[in-house]
Parts: structure tokens; C-alpha cells; sequence
């Protein structure tokens, strides 16, 4: 989900009751937060820290927006992907690649 | 406040969080904290960051921990590994995905897009 105007002062919880609630996922269900930094690499957010250091590099560009990957799903070890982590992470790109594609086509 | 940003590396599960570059803690509560967000806290690891040469060089006393950050410019990439494995080294870089996976993507997706025309 790409999400914008962030209210910078939401904690952890908040933010994740927000997420549930946009996404439907009951309070029982396990969620798996991560977001792709500047260098690249699927950053998992689990603790306040994590999430300020996600907006504190979204605040640098409000107007790119933070994607964060939200996963129904918690890794089954530590230093594991989330379960269908590398084919959603890859539909998004390829969705991102079409439209890009498709809306250049159009100028 | 300066800032230096760690980047953990554990398997195929990446973390990131910024601590002030002049008061980064002590070794013991940086790798008591690692323990705790990774969710690692009954193994044995060892922990690692790469030079400016490209070494990988062993994170384990107040000394070296000091030193790694100073490297921070301001983003220091720490890997973390299970000990009993292969001597501490620089993991391969995971991919999220393989390049056929990401065209059989497209190609599903960019027939998705197509649907709407045909049926028309």
C-alpha cells in the first residue's frame, strides 16, 4: 500500500491498528510491516525505532509517499522472508513497471 | 543530532533504525538490543560490518563497536550470523526475486489489462 499525508506522530500501535483496519485484518491475525529503503532492501518494521527511522526517511521526499509491504503473515524463523514475500514483492513491481509503462506510452 | 544509520542484516530479513553518531551505547546493550529485534535472543551469533576496503571485520568489544561506527557515512551495514556456521562472511545478497519470476508478473498482469478491451 502506498500511503501519503502521514501523520508523523503515530506510534507502532497505531499505526499498525491503521494498517489493520485498512486492510482488513482481524486483531488475532499475525501482520508483518516492511518498506523499501533508499538502498533498496525490504526493511521489516516491528518496533517504534524501526518506524521512526522509516519516516524520518519519508520526510526527506513527503511527495514520494512511504510503500509499505504489509504481509498477513509472520516469517517462520528469524532471518526468513514472510511466506509469498517474493512473488507479491515481485507483482508490485511488475504492476509498477506496466503503469509506468502504459502512462509513458500515453505522452 | 548526528546520525549514524544501522542496517541489519539477518538472513533474508533486513532492519533499520538511527542512534546518535557521538552516543551510539556500549557493545553489550547494541548487541542486546540486535538480540531483541531480530527475536534471536536464545542464539549464539556473530557480528560483522564491511570496510571501507570491503573487509568483513568482527563486531564484538566496545572497541571495535566504537570504530564500526565511526565508518558510518552515515550508514553502516552490520550482518549477523549464526555461530557454528562457515567463519564470519559477507552474505550473497538475497534475492527478492528471479528475473522469471518478475516476467511471469508482467505477463499476467499485462493480460489482466488487456481483459477489460476483449470483452468489449
Amino acid at each position: 500500500m502506498l500511503i501519503s499525508d502521514l501523520d508523523l506522530a503515530m506510534t507502532y500501535t497505531q499505526v499498525c491498528e491503521e494498517v489493520r483496519t485498512m486492510c482488513g485484518v482481524r486483531k488475532e491475525m499475525p501482520i508483518t510491516l516492511k518498506w523499501i529503503d533508499d538502498e533498496g532492501d525490504p526493511c521489516t518494521i516491528s518496533s517504534q525505532m524501526e518506524l521512526e527511522e522509516a519516516f524520518r526517511i519519508y520526510s526527506r521526499d513527503p511527495r514520494s509517499g512511504l510503500l509499505l509491504h504489509v504481509f498477513p503473515s509472520i516469517p517462520e524463523k528469524p532471518g526468513m522472508p514472510c511466506p509469498g514475500e517474493d512473488m507479491l514483492i515481485c507483482f508490485e513491481v511488475a504492476v509498477l513497471y506496466t503503469t509506468v509503462t502504459q502512462y509513458t506510452k500515453q505522452i | 543530532m548526528l546520525t549514524s544509520v544501522f542496517l541489519l542484516q539477518y538472513g533474508a530479513e533486513f532492519r533499520r533504525f538511527s542512534v546518535d553518531r557521538l552516543k551510539p551505547g556500549k557493545f553489550d546493550e547494541f548487541y542486546k538490543l540486535i538480540m531483541t529485534i531480530h527475536r534471536i535472543a536464545n542464539m549464539e551469533v556473530m557480528i560483522g560490518y564491511a570496510d571501507v576496503h570491503g573487509d568483513l571485520l568482527p563486531i564484538n568489544n566496545d572497541e571495535n563497536f566504537s570504530k564500526a561506527v565511526s565508518t558510518a557515512h552515515p550508514l553502516l551495514r552490520i550482518f549477523i550470523q549464526r555461530q557454528g556456521t562457515s567463519s564470519l562472511s559477507l552474505p550473497t545478497h538475497i534475492p527478492l526475486f528471479s528475473l522469471s519470476q518478475f516476467f511471469l508478473a508482467l505477463f499476467v498482469f499485462s493480460r489482466c489489462m488487456f481483459l477489460p478491451h476483449i470483452v468489449r
